[in-house]
């Protein structure tokens, strides 16, 4: 089943049943929604749900309860609250423990489709702040476990959160004999993770473009490196012939009509921009020096690439049509994959310090950078579209593994295990 | 034409010789390095020409067609094993060729002119010290200028096809110099 079809059988169903307009939880927190450190969080208990029979807790656990936990706790808006062991869980029992909010949950099978009914309580009036009815096939379970998260984000900071959108990445899992890398799709806490190509060759550096339905990522399955899209299940794939060579680093703009990408005439690598639809490859840059990986400004108006003009590679940054190139990377003697936070404020980079790499971030404005320090080489970081966190490489294990964490450095959370995992490039915000 | 077989018969008895024993020597050696794809650039001891030209010349002078394999990949280890065929290796972070890579390219010059029944594809190498998407980048630039210096010596371009693997197909998996050193090349492979 694809994720498309997942979400339509989730949605449709789900419907608002109650909307209290008593939103106590609400007044009595101070609720930061960038959910930055310090932030007041509000107090939430989430007891394990009440099941109805045949309904086994195994089959819940891991497919639901955890996701939906994880997610609620990734959020920063929420703390969740311990009940105390030995009681039978009640609101009641949570304004106890300290909690505002309890979410009462309810499973059970309707023919082949498990229901999941979720009730937001505020524990001061008793009332039900939310809702809400969800139903899928035993496979969506964990999607609606991420919908309700979603839902619940919704509800108090207006923005859903990442909990449905995915992360593209290459995987050399499929390897038997000379090194291949597929393209695959993960959901944005690891799970779920599935391949989307089959060229059985070196396919590389995936981006989602902005609409979620589909990646551009580059191939060597026909002897030359070539662009190609495919549509994030894998159904279908189109190849771009830009009319150069190379082809590599490919990105989609905000507004999904142009890819930025590398070519080369005659060895010079430049930065090129093309149509979505193949048409129109331009150059951007005209420089005999090394050009490398461009990236867009959420707002589309410009474009960061890499430049060895200066020696070493490093940061630059132009105008959407290729004027007004300026150098923005001074610390590090190799920097690389410069990427934009979604909201235009932080460019993270790959950045080469005393013979290994760090995720370094740069705040644009003021040009100051930090390092999220790691051991091992840390490379090619992709922002969340809510800014929260960054999803990189990492070689720390001894195999290049895909990680998630936050832009301060805390909460870092494994995401990849099976073969050697690279080019993580999380979506924007799928739209349902 | 009997005189040049005869040379050959020399030659080749010569070369017999030189190959076992390079195969003794080396099988000691291979206790050490089990798999070594490529010989590593020798910078203290670069090829002396007497040695370099004499199995190019013997080449020339033999009837080339019927001792070369079919088989593309049987071609090539031969081809790199008898130096027919080298590989120009380069600088950290650069694609300037270094007198090594020219010597290098010009023995590969002179056996292609003589067998012009095939192409080549100039790959593009580099080590994992860089980063994934730039090394891409750097390996377009290292296949095109090994590509450019063969067509200045002659070669004509049509030939010769670029490819560049970034630091995706490392010769050595090694995270010495020594291995690094292995991984910066130009690596040129026969097409039929």
């Amino acid at each position: 089943m694809t994720i498309r079809s997942f979400v339509r059988a989730i949605l449709p169903i789900a419907a608002a049943l109650a909307l209290t307009g008593n939103a106590t939880a609400q007044t009595q927190v101070g609720v930061d929604i960038y959910g930055r450190s310090g932030a007041q969080s509000i107090r939430i208990a989430i007891p394990f749900p009440t099941l109805a029979q045949p309904v086994a807790a195994a089959s819940v656990h891991e497919p639901f309860f955890s996701p939906l936990t994880r997610a609620i706790a990734y959020s920063e808006i929420f703390g969740i609250v311990a009940l105390p062991p030995g009681k039978a869980p009640s609101p009641a029992v949570a304004k106890e423990a300290g909690a505002q909010l309890y979410l009462d949950l309810a499973i059970s099978l309707s023919g082949a489709n498990y229901v999941v009914e979720a009730r937001l309580i505020d524990v001061g009036s008793g009332s039900a702040q939310l809702a809400r009815r969800y139903s899928s096939s035993p496979a969506a379970l964990t999607r609606i476990a991420h919908t309700i998260a979603n839902d619940l984000l919704v509800h108090f900071t207006g923005k859903p959160g990442v909990f449905l959108t995915q992360i593209a990445f290459v995987s050399t899992r499929d390897t038997s004999g000379q090194r291949v890398k597929e393209v695959y799709v993960m959901d944005w806490d690891g799970s779920n993770q599935r391949r989307i190509t089959s060229h059985k060759s070196l396919s590389l550096a995936p981006c989602w473009s902005p609409d979620g339905n589909r990646i551009v990522y580059t191939s060597f399955g026909r002897g030359s490196t070539d662009m190609y899209v495919v549509s994030r299940d894998g159904s279908s794939r189109q190849r771009i012939d830009s009319g150069v060579a190379l082809n590599t680093s490919p990105t989609y703009s905000p507004d999904g009509s142009r890819i930025a990408f590398v070519g080369s005439q005659k060895g010079n690598t430049d930065i090129w921009v093309i149509d979505a639809d193949g048409k129109n490859a331009r150059r951007l840059t005209n420089d005999s020096s090394i050009e490398s990986t461009p990236a867009w400004s959420s707002n589309g108006r410009e474009i960061s690439f890499t430049s060895s003009r200066s020696g070493t590679p490093q940061i630059y940054v132009m105008d959407a049509e290729g004027t007004s190139v300026r150098r923005i990377s001074f610390d590090g003697e190799w920097n690389d994959d410069a990427v934009w936070s979604p909201d235009g404020e932080l460019i993270a980079y790959t950045s080469g310090v005393k013979g290994f790499y760090q995720i370094r971030i740069m705040n644009v404005a003021t040009q100051k950078t930090w390092i999220i320090a790691g051991t091992g080489s840390n490379e090619q970081p992709s922002w969340a579209p809510d800014g929260r966190s960054i999803v990189f490489q990492s070689n720390r294990s001894g195999k290049w593994q895909i990680y998630r964490v936050k832009p301060d450095g805390t909460d870092i959370v494994q995401l990849t295990n099976a073969g050697e995992n690279t080019a993580p490039d999380w979506s924007w915000r799928i739209k349902q | 034409m009997r005189s040049t077989f005869r040379k050959s018969v020399v030659v080749a008895a010569v070369l017999t010789l030189a190959l076992a024993l390079g195969a003794c020597r080396s099988s000691t050696k291979d206790v050490k390095a089990p798999e070594p794809p490529a010989p590593p650039p020798q910078e203290t001891e670069p090829a002396a020409p007497a040695t370099v030209e004499q199995p190019a010349d013997f080449v020339q002078e033999e009837p080339a067609s019927e001792a070369l394999p079919d088989d593309a990949e049987e071609l090539n280890r031969m081809a790199q094993e008898k130096g027919w065929i080298r590989d120009a290796f380069y600088e950290y972070d650069s694609s300037a060729l270094t007198d090594q890579a020219r010597e290098a390219l010009q023995v590969s010059s002179t056996w292609l002119k003589a067998n012009t029944q095939y192409g080549l594809i100039v790959e593009g190498h580099c080590d994992e010290r860089g980063t994934e998407q730039y090394n891409l980048a750097l390996g377009e630039r290292r296949a095109y200028s090994a590509k450019e210096y063969l067509v200045s010596l002659g070669i004509d371009a049509a030939r010769i096809k670029t490819q560049s693997f970034g630091e995706e197909r490392p010769f050595d998996s090694g995270t010495t110099e020594a291995a690094y050193a292995k991984n910066r090349r130009a690596h040129l492979v026969l097409t039929r």
